[in-house]
C-alpha cells in the first residue's frame, strides 16, 4: 500500500481502534454511561461545555462523539468477524445500502468510519456509487469502492479485494493485467458500465421486483446467482494465506466455517431488511448482475392481482397511463394484439392494410419497370417530344377498387351499398365503398359506427387481397398494352402518356394550331380511353374511369368529372374555366392543412389563387408549394409521366396497438422497429444519413382509450432527427440512436401511441460487401520493429552496426532497402483528401479537373516540395551523437537510381552526390536514405508520415525530408563587419542592393498537417522551421527577373518581391533604424549643417518609400522625426543661450538655416512623391 | 465578437493561399468600414454597438441594411481579390447635400499577389529570391538580419491599423455639421483588367463610378468602379465613369497616412484623403 495513501490513516486508525478496546480510558466508561443515560455525567473532555471562542473544538468534539458511538456499535457486535479491521471508510454521496447501513456494517465488522473527511488520506476507502467528474479526478489516486464491496465482504466473511469494486477506473490508456486461470494477460481497460445503471439494476426496487418473480414461481435469476455464488464459495475454500487482502499486516480472518454459520445471524441481527435485500442482490459479483436480463414486470394474467377490467368506465380516475396500460394488457386477447405480444410487429405488418398496399405497390413498380424495359427493348425509341408540344395524358382509375372487386364474387350485392372493412365492429374503418354506398353519404376512411348509422343496410365485406392483386395485374396488363409511357400511381390507378399516338393520329408535330389536327388528336385520345375502359372491363369485370388532359394535373382533375365509369377529356380551351371552378381541395396534392392555409389568405376556389401574386403565395406557403399552386391555378404542371420519383426516405412506423407499461418495453419496441427499418433499407438497397424518430403521444386531453380499439386517438406528434456521420443501415446503430432519441423525449411510456423511425438522406447501397461507405484507415502493425530479419528497418540501414555497406552486393543492398510494396510502409494520406496526386500527373487531366480539386491537388503535390526527390516513407533516423562517416548513413551510391538522379534539379543532385564525396567527412544534418523508386512504376507517391515517433521523444527532425531543398539556400555567406561611421552611413548606396525579407514560410509545412499534430510537436516543428528560415534568408535584388518556373512546380509561384528600398549601406528599412540613422546624422552635423548629397540621398530614399514601398506613413514619420530633431536643436539655442562665442552662435544659426532648408527639401520630396501617386499632400507636424 | 475573455492564443498562421488572403482582408475591410462610419459619424453614433475585433474595441453598426451593404461590399471585394484584378479599395464619404466626396479611406492592395483563378486554394510558393543575385550579393547581412525573425501576428497588424485609423481620424478636419453623409465602397482595378461591371442587373455588383463623385484626386488606375449606396436609399445607384479624370489642382486636399501592413503576402497600405470640397473650396 502506498505510503501516500496511508499518511493519515495510520493515526486515524489508531485513534479509532483505541476506542474499540473496552478497558481503556475514561471515555469508555463515559460511553457506557452514555448508553445508559445520555444526559448524565459525560466524563470525557468532549462532553464538556464549549468555551467561549472554542468553535474550533466543536467539530473535533463532534467527531470524537461520533467515534464514541461507533465504539458502542463495535462493542455490541463483538460476534462479528472484524473483517474491516484496518479499514477507515468514508461514504460519499448516495449509496444503495444507505449511509447508515454501511456505517453499521463497517463499524460492526471492526472497521472505522469517518463521517467527515478531513483529508483524503484520513480514510483508507471512500465508498461511493459514482463520483462527479471533479471528484473522480480528485479521488483518482485513492481507493474509491462501490458499496457492494462492503456488502459482499460481509457476505463473504472476509475482506474482498477492493480492486474489483473500484469506481474510478484507471482510464482507458492503462492496460490492466488480468489473471485468469493462472495466465497473465494484459488487456485494455474496459470501461465498466455506468454506476448509476449498476445501482438501479440492483436497487431495492429491482430486488423487490425480483422477489415478486420468485414468489410467482418463475425461475429467478437471483436464485441462479445465489447458486452460482454457492459454488463460488466452495471454490473459495482456500488457505488463509492466499486470501487476497490489501492489508497484509492485518491478519485476515479465515474462519470460513464460522462465517458461514455466523452469517445469517449477522444479517438478522444487524442488517436492516432493506440491506438484506441488498445483500441478496450483491450476493453475486456485480458483473454478473449487469449481465442479467433486465427484470421486467409483466404481470401474468394468472397471478395478476389487478382485476381484468376492460371497461374504461370502471377505471379509477387517478390512474397513470402505465397502470392503465398494464391493466389493459392484462386481458390476454388485448395483449396479443398490442405491443405486449413479442410477435406484435410481425403480426402488425402482416395484417396492416396500408402496409400491404405499400409493399404491393413497390412490387408493382418493380414489375412495371421491368415491363417498360422489355417494351423499350422491343419498341423503337419513341420520338423525342420537344417543349411546347401538346400532350395527351390519361389518368386511369378503378371505381371503388376494393368494393368493385369484392362485389364480383357476390353478384347478389350488385347495386347495393357495399363497404370493405376489417369487420362490422364499430371500431373498424371503411377502406372502400361502392358508389351506391356513397350515395348514402359514406366515404372511404369513415368509422363503421357512423357509416352504419347513415346506411343501416350496408353490406360489409372483408378484404380479399388475392382478388385485388389479380385484378390489379389484369388492369396493368391492359394499361401496358396501350402504346404510351405508363406510370403507376397505385395498384388501381395509372397515368399513361399517349401523346405520341395522338399526334400521329392528328398528323401534326403538336406545335402548330390547325383545327383539323387538334380535333383528330383529341378524338384519338378519346378512342384510346374508350378502348382501355372496354378492355379493363372485359378483363376484370370492373369499371374504370379515364380522365384526359394536357398534363398530369389536368388528367387528374378530369378524372373527377369522369367518375364513375366514364371518361372526360379536359380540352385546352376549357382548362381555365374548369379548374377555376374547382375548390382548392380538388387539386391533387392539396390536403386539409394546405387548404386551411389557403383559406387563411382568402382562397377557396382555384380561381381565387389566380388573383394572388406568386410572391404572396410563396410567402405564405413556402417557395415550392407556392409556385406549384400558382402553376396549378393556371393549369400548368411540369411533371412528366413516367418520371419516377426517387425515394427520399424509408420508414417504419406503427401507431396502432402501442401500449407500453414501462420504458423498457418501449425501447425494445423501438429497437425492433429499427430492425424492420433495417430490413426495408436493405430491400430498397439504400442506406441513410439522417434518422428521424417520430413519436405520437396521447394528447393531454385525450382519453386513455381512444375510439378505435388500440388506436392512437388524438395525439401530439414529436419528431427528432439525428445526423449520422456516415450513411448506414446497420440495425444496431439505428437502434441505439433511436432509443437514445426516445429517451431524450422523456415521455411517459404509457402515453406513447405511435412510434416511427424514418431514414432520410438516402444513398444508394453499393453492390458488394455491405459495409460502411467510409474508407477506413488500416492501421497496420508498426513496421519492422519486430521483424528486423525479414524487413530491414531503414533505421538499421544506416546504423553503424551494419558496418561497411560498400561491401554488400547490389542484390543484397536492394533486399535490405525498405520495400515500397510493403504495406507496412504505406504512408498515411495526410492532406485530407482522398485524391492523391500522382507524381507525374498528366497536365491535361489536371486541367480538366474542377478548380478546387485542382488547387487541392496542387497544394498536395506541393507538400512534397520536390516530387522526384528521393523520399523514404519510413521514419527518420534519430540524429546520432557521434559523427559517423557519411557512407554509413546512406545507401551505397550504386543503389541510387541514375534516372532519378538525372531528374533532380542540378543543385539537389549535386548535394546528394556531395554526400558520397569522401572528401566531405561531415555534413550538417543526418539525411534519410534517399530511396530509389523503381523507374517507370506507377506507384502513387503519397505524402509521407514523418511523425512516426521513435523511442518516446518526438523527433524534432520530423520534417527533415525537406532539408535537402532547404540546405540549398543555407549557403553560408561571408559576413562583413559594418564598421561604418555615420559619415559612411550617409553615403548614398546607388548599387542595387538587397535586404532582408523575413517571410514566414507557411508553404513548407502544410497547415493542415501542422494542425493535426500534437501541440508540443508542432511547436518543435515550427521552431525548427524558423531556424531553417533564419538560415535561409537571403538578400534580394531589385531587378531580379522572375526565374523560369521549374516544370514540377505546381502552386502559384509568386514573382520575387521588388526589393524594398533601403537607406544607406546598412540597408535600413525599419522605422526605428531609420530614426536612429537620422539621429546620428543630425547629431554629427548639427553644428555645420547637412551635406547636400546626404539630403539628396535621404530624399531619394523617401521618394522610393512612398512610390515603391508604398508606405507613406514611414516617409512622413522620418520627415517628422527630422523636423523634431531640428526643432529640439533650435530650442535650447533660443531659450537658454549657451555661453558660446558669437562666432559659434552664428555658425549655429547658419546650420539651423541649413537644416531647415534640408527639412523643407525632404518635405517637398514627400509631397511630390505623393503627387506622383496621385495623392494630395500631407500635413507635417 | 463580444467575448468575455481574451485568451492569449497563438498568432494565427498568415494566410497561405489566395482565398485565405482574401478572407482575411475582407474581414478587416468589414471591420474598418464599420469603424470608419462610426469614427466619422456618418450615421448616428448611437446606432453603433461596441464590439471587439482583433481584440481591439471597435464599433459595429446595428442597422441591418448598413450591415448587409457592408457585408455585400466585402464579399464583392473578396471576389475581385480572387480574380486578382484589384489594386485598391476605398471608402468614400460624401456629402448628401452636394453629393461631393469629402473623405476617402484608401486601402492600397497593389501588393497582393496575383494568382490564377484555378489556384486560389493552393498554398503560395515561397517567394524565391533570385539565387544569382543572392550569391552576388553575399555582403552585408547585417547583424539585425541574423536576429530571430519576428513572427508576424496578422491580428496585431490589423489591430495596429485600427488604432492608427482612429488617431488619424481624430486628426482630420471634422465633417461639416449641417450636412448628412453617405458612403460608397469603390475599387480600382488593374489597367489590364476588365472592369467588373456586369451587363445584366444580377451580375451588376459593381458599377462604373462617376469621377466627380469618387475622386478626390486622380487614382493610379484608370478605371474606378464603385459600389454605390446612399444612406437613405438602399437601392444601388448606377453611375458611369469614363477613363482617367483630368488632373486637378490639389487645393487644400490633404493626405493623412495611416499604416502599412506587411504580413506575409498580405501587403496593404491604408491612408485617408480629405477632399478640397470639405474645405468649401470651389471645384474646378
Amino acid at each position: 500500500m502506498g505510503s501516500l495513501l496511508n499518511t493519515k490513516t495510520g493515526s486515524v486508525r489508531k485513534r479509532i481502534e483505541s476506542r474499540t478496546v473496552p478497558s481503556r480510558g475514561p471515555w469508555r466508561r463515559a460511553l457506557a454511561k452514555l448508553v445508559l443515560d445520555t444526559f448524565e455525567d459525560e466524563a470525557g473532555e468532549e462532553y464538556d461545555a464549549s468555551r467561549f471562542g472554542g468553535f474550533g473544538d466543536y467539530m473535533r468534539r463532534k467527531k470524537i462523539k461520533l467515534q464514541n458511538l461507533d465504539a458502542e456499535i463495535r462493542s455490541s457486535s463483538a460476534g462479528n468477524p472484524p473483517i474491516f479491521r484496518g479499514v477507515v471508510a468514508h461514504v460519499n454521496g448516495y449509496t444503495q445500502p444507505s449511509l447508515q447501513d454501511l456505517h453499521r456494517l463497517i463499524v460492526g465488522h471492526g472497521g472505522g468510519f469517518l463521517q467527515y473527511l478531513d483529508g483524503k488520506t484520513a480514510a483508507t476507502h471512500v465508498i461511493a456509487s459514482s463520483l462527479t467528474p471533479k471528484k473522480r479526478e480528485e479521488f483518482r489516486r485513492y481507493r474509491v469502492v462501490q458499496p457492494a464491496w462492503v456488502v459482499e465482504s460481509v457476505r463473504a466473511g472476509r475482506l474482498l479485494p477492493w480492486d474489483s469494486f473500484r469506481v474510478v477506473d484507471e482510464g482507458h490508456a492503462q492496460k490492466v493485467l488480468r489473471f485468469d486461470n493462472g495466465r497473465v494477460s494484459s488487456q485494455i481497460n474496459t470501461n465498466p458500465p455506468s454506476a448509476y445503471k449498476t445501482q438501479s439494476r440492483s436497487s431495492w426496487y429491482a430486488s423487490q421486483l425480483k422477489s415478486v418473480d420468485i414468489e410467482a414461481g418463475t425461475p429467478s435469476t437471483s436464485q441462479k446467482t445465489l447458486e452460482n455464488h454457492d459454488s463460488n464459495a466452495g471454490a473459495n475454500l482456500i488457505p488463509s494465506d492466499d486470501i487476497q487482502s490489501d492489508y497484509g499486516d492485518f491478519p485476515s480472518f479465515n474462519t470460513l466455517d464460522a462465517t458461514q454459520t455466523d452469517f445469517p445471524v449477522i444479517e438478522e441481527a444487524y442488517v436492516p431488511k432493506q440491506a438484506v435485500a441488498e445483500i441478496e442482490e450483491y450476493y453475486s459479483p456485480p458483473r454478473i448482475i449487469q449481465s442479467e436480463p433486465i427484470p421486467v414486470t409483466k404481470p401474468d394474467s394468472s397471478t395478476s392481482p389487478l382485476p381484468l377490467a376492460r371497461e374504461p368506465a370502471s377505471l379509477k380516475t387517478g390512474m397513470s397511463s402505465e397502470e392503465y396500460n398494464a391493466q389493459l394488457l392484462s386481458d390476454p386477447k388485448t395483449r396479443n394484439t398490442s405491443v405486449g405480444n413479442p410477435e406484435f410487429l410481425q403480426q402488425y405488418y402482416r395484417e396492416s392494410r396500408l402496409h400491404h398496399l405499400s409493399t404491393w405497390k413497390a412490387e408493382l413498380k418493380a414489375q412495371l419497370m421491368s415491363a417498360a424495359k422489355e417494351k423499350s427493348q422491343t419498341q423503337t425509341s419513341r420520338p423525342k417530344l420537344g417543349p411546347g408540344v401538346r400532350r395527351y395524358i390519361l389518368h386511369v382509375d378503378f371505381d371503388s377498387f376494393f368494393a368493385a372487386v369484392s362485389i364480383r364474387k357476390h353478384p347478389e350485392l350488385e347495386g347495393k351499398p357495399v363497404a370493405i372493412a376489417h369487420g362490422t365492429g364499430s371500431g373498424s374503418e371503411i377502406a372502400s365503398c361502392n358508389y351506391s354506398a356513397r350515395d348514402f353519404g359514406l366515404k372511404n376512411g369513415m368509422w363503421m359506427k357512423s357509416a352504419l348509422q347513415m346506411c343501416p343496410g350496408l353490406k360489409v365485406l372483408p378484404y380479399d387481397f388475392p382478388a385485388y392483386e389479380d385484378a390489379s395485374q389484369k388492369f396493368y396488363a391492359a394499361v401496358l398494352a396501350v402504346d404510351g409511357v405508363v406510370q403507376s400511381v397505385s395498384i388501381d390507378e395509372a397515368l399513361i402518356d399517349v401523346t405520341g399516338q395522338c399526334l400521329r393520329a392528328g398528323g401534326s408535330d403538336g406545335r402548330g394550331v390547325s383545327e383539323g389536327s387538334i380535333y383528330g388528336e383529341e378524338a384519338k385520345a378519346d378512342e384510346i380511353a374508350e378502348c382501355l375502359r372496354a378492355s379493363v372491363k372485359e378483363k376484370t369485370g370492373c369499371d374504370v374511369s379515364v380522365g384526359i388532359g394536357g398534363n398530369i394535373l389536368l388528367a387528374k382533375v378530369a378524372l373527377r368529372r369522369a367518375k364513375p365509369a366514364g371518361q372526360f377529356q379536359l380540352k385546352p380551351d376549357a382548362v381555365l374555366d374548369f379548374i377555376g371552378e374547382l375548390t382548392v381541395r380538388d387539386l391533387p396534392g392539396v390536403g386539409h392543412s394546405l387548404s386551411a392555409k389557403l383559406e387563411e389568405i382568402g382562397v377557396k376556389f382555384v380561381k381565387d389563387i389566380r388573383t394572388l401574386s406568386k410572391e404572396r403565395l410563396t410567402s405564405s406557403l413556402g417557395p415550392k408549394t407556392g409556385a406549384k399552386m400558382w402553376d396549378y391555378a393556371r393549369g400548368i404542371d411540369q411533371s412528366e409521366v413516367g418520371h419516377e420519383v426517387v425515394r427520399k426516405s424509408v420508414s417504419a412506423e406503427v401507431n396502432w396497438g402501442i401500449r407500453f407499461t414501462n420504458q423498457i418495453q418501449a425501447e425494445d419496441f423501438v429497437r425492433s422497429l429499427c430492425d424492420e427499418l433495417h430490413r426495408r433499407l436493405i430491400d430498397n438497397l439504400v442506406k441513410g444519413r439522417q434518422l428521424t424518430l417520430k413519436v405520437m403521444r396521447r394528447a393531454p386531453d385525450a382519453p386513455l382509450e381512444p375510439a378505435k380499439h388500440l388506436g392512437h386517438g388524438k395525439c401530439d406528434v414529436f419528431n427528432k432527427s439525428v445526423m449520422l456521420g456516415v450513411a448506414t443501415n446497420a440495425q444496431d446503430v439505428i437502434g441505439k440512436e433511436a432509443v437514445s432519441m426516445l429517451k431524450s423525449f422523456n415521455l411517459s411510456s404509457g402515453d406513447l401511441r405511435g412510434l416511427g423511425v424514418q431514414m432520410t438522406k438516402l444513398e444508394p447501397l453499393k453492390p458488394g460487401p455491405m459495409e460502411s461507405s467510409q474508407m477506413q484507415l488500416q492501421f497496420n502493425k508498426s513496421p519492422a520493429r519486430k521483424k528486423v530479419e525479414q524487413n530491414i528497418d531503414p533505421d538499421d540501414v544506416d546504423s553503424p552496426r551494419k558496418g561497411d555497406r560498400h561491401g554488400l552486393s547490389a542484390a543484397e543492398s536492394s533486399r535490405l532497402a525498405p520495400s515500397l510494396n510493403d504495406s507496412s510502409h504505406k504512408p498515411l494520406n495526410l492532406s485530407g483528401t482522398q485524391f492523391i496526386m500522382p507524381t507525374q500527373a498528366d497536365p491535361e487531366v489536371l486541367a480538366e479537373l474542377p478548380g478546387d480539386i485542382r488547387s487541392r491537388l496542387i497544394s498536395q503535390g506541393k507538400s512534397r516540395p520536390d516530387a522526384v526527390r528521393p523520399v523514404s516513407p519510413t521514419p527518420l533516423p534519430r540524429p546520432r551523437r557521434q559523427g559517423t562517416a557519411a557512407p554509413a548513413e546512406f545507401p551505397p551510391q550504386s543503389q541510387l537510381d541514375p534516372d532519378t538522379l538525372a531528374a533532380l534539379p542540378d543543385d539537389v543532385r549535386a548535394e546528394i552526390l556531395a554526400y558520397y564525396d569522401p572528401q566531405q567527412p561531415s555534413r550538417p544534418m543526418p539525411l534519410e536514405p534517399p530511396h530509389a523508386p523503381s523507374a517507370g512504376s506507377l506507384r502513387l507517391k503519397k505524402p509521407t508520415t514523418p511523425t512516426k515517433r521513435r523511442r518516446g521523444r518526438p523527433s524534432t527532425k520530423a520534417l527533415g525530408n525537406m532539408k535537402l531543398t532547404q540546405s540549398n539556400f543555407t549557403a553560408v555567406r561571408p559576413r562583413t563587419s559594418d564598421s561604418t561611421t555615420a559619415e559612411d552611413a550617409m553615403r548614398p548606396q546607388s548599387s542595387s542592393s538587397g535586404h532582408e525579407v523575413p517571410t514566414l514560410d507557411a508553404s513548407e509545412v502544410s497547415t493542415e498537417f501542422l494542425a493535426a499534430l500534437p501541440e508540443d510537436i508542432r511547436q518543435e516543428i515550427l521552431a525548427e522551421q524558423r531556424r531553417a528560415q533564419q538560415q535561409q534568408r537571403i538578400a534580394n535584388t531589385r531587378k531580379a527577373p522572375a526565374p523560369p518556373l521549374p516544370p514540377q512546380r505546381r502552386g502559384p509561384v509568386l514573382p520575387p518581391l521588388p526589393a524594398r528600398p533601403t537607406f544607406t549601406a546598412q540597408k535600413l528599412t525599419q522605422l526605428p533604424d531609420l530614426r536612429h540613422a537620422v539621429d546620428e546624422w543630425h547629431s554629427a552635423f548639427s553644428t555645420e549643417g547637412p551635406f547636400a548629397e546626404d539630403v539628396a540621398a535621404l530624399s531619394k530614399y523617401l521618394h522610393r518609400v512612398i512610390v515603391e514601398e508604398k508606405d507613406i506613413d514611414k516617409a512622413v514619420s522620418v520627415v517628422n522625426w527630422t523636423s523634431w530633431l531640428i526643432g529640439r536643436q533650435q530650442q535650447p539655442a533660443e531659450i537658454t543661450p549657451t555661453p558660446r562665442s558669437s562666432n559659434g552662435s552664428f555658425s549655429s544659426s547658419l546650420d539651423v538655416v541649413a537644416w531647415d532648408r534640408a527639412l523643407a527639401s525632404l518635405q517637398e520630396t514627400v509631397v511630390s512623391a505623393l503627387e506622383e501617386r496621385g495623392l494630395p499632400p500631407v500635413d507635417f507636424d | 465578437m463580444t467575448t468575455f475573455s481574451a485568451p492569449v492564443t497563438e498568432p494565427k498562421p498568415l494566410p497561405s493561399n489566395q482565398s485565405a488572403l482574401a478572407a482575411s482582408f475582407t474581414d478587416f475591410l468589414t471591420v474598418s468600414i464599420h469603424q470608419i462610419l462610426f469614427l466619422r459619424s456618418v450615421y448616428p453614433r448611437a446606432t453603433f454597438l461596441p464590439v471587439r475585433a482583433y481584440n481591439y474595441p471597435v464599433r459595429q453598426s446595428r442597422h441591418p441594411k448598413v450591415c448587409d451593404y457592408i457585408n455585400d461590399a466585402a464579399i464583392a471585394v473578396g471576389t475581385e481579390i480572387l480574380k486578382g484584378t484589384i489594386t485598391a479599395v476605398s471608402i468614400i464619404i460624401s456629402s448628401l447635400r452636394t453629393n461631393q466626396p469629402l473623405e476617402r479611406y484608401a486601402f492600397d492592395l497593389s501588393g497582393f499577389p496575383r494568382v490564377p483563378v484555378g489556384e486560389i486554394n493552393a498554398t503560395f510558393e515561397e517567394r524565391k529570391d533570385d539565387p544569382s543575385s543572392s550569391s552576388k550579393l553575399g555582403v552585408n547581412v547585417s547583424e539585425r538580419g541574423s536576429a530571430p525573425p519576428q513572427t508576424i501576428d496578422l491580428e496585431a497588424q490589423f489591430r495596429a491599423c485600427l488604432a492608427r485609423l482612429a488617431s488619424a481620424c481624430a486628426r482630420l478636419t471634422p465633417l461639416p455639421r449641417d450636412d448628412e453623409f453617405s458612403f460608397t465602397v469603390c475599387i480600382e482595378v488593374r489597367e489590364d483588367a476588365l472592369p467588373p461591371a456586369g451587363t445584366t442587373k444580377e451580375e451588376q455588383t459593381w458599377i462604373v463610378a462617376e469621377p466627380g463623385k469618387v475622386h478626390l484626386r486622380s487614382c493610379t488606375a484608370p478605371y474606378s468602379v464603385s459600389k454605390a449606396k446612399s444612406a437613405d436609399d438602399p437601392q444601388q445607384q448606377h453611375q458611369h465613369l469614363p477613363p482617367p479624370p483630368p488632373k486637378v489642382s490639389n487645393g487644400r486636399a490633404k493626405t493623412v497616412p495611416v499604416r502599412r501592413v506587411e504580413a506575409g503576402e498580405l501587403r496593404l497600405e491604408l491612408w485617408v484623403e480629405e477632399a478640397r470640397q470639405k474645405f468649401n473650396e470651389p471645384v474646378d
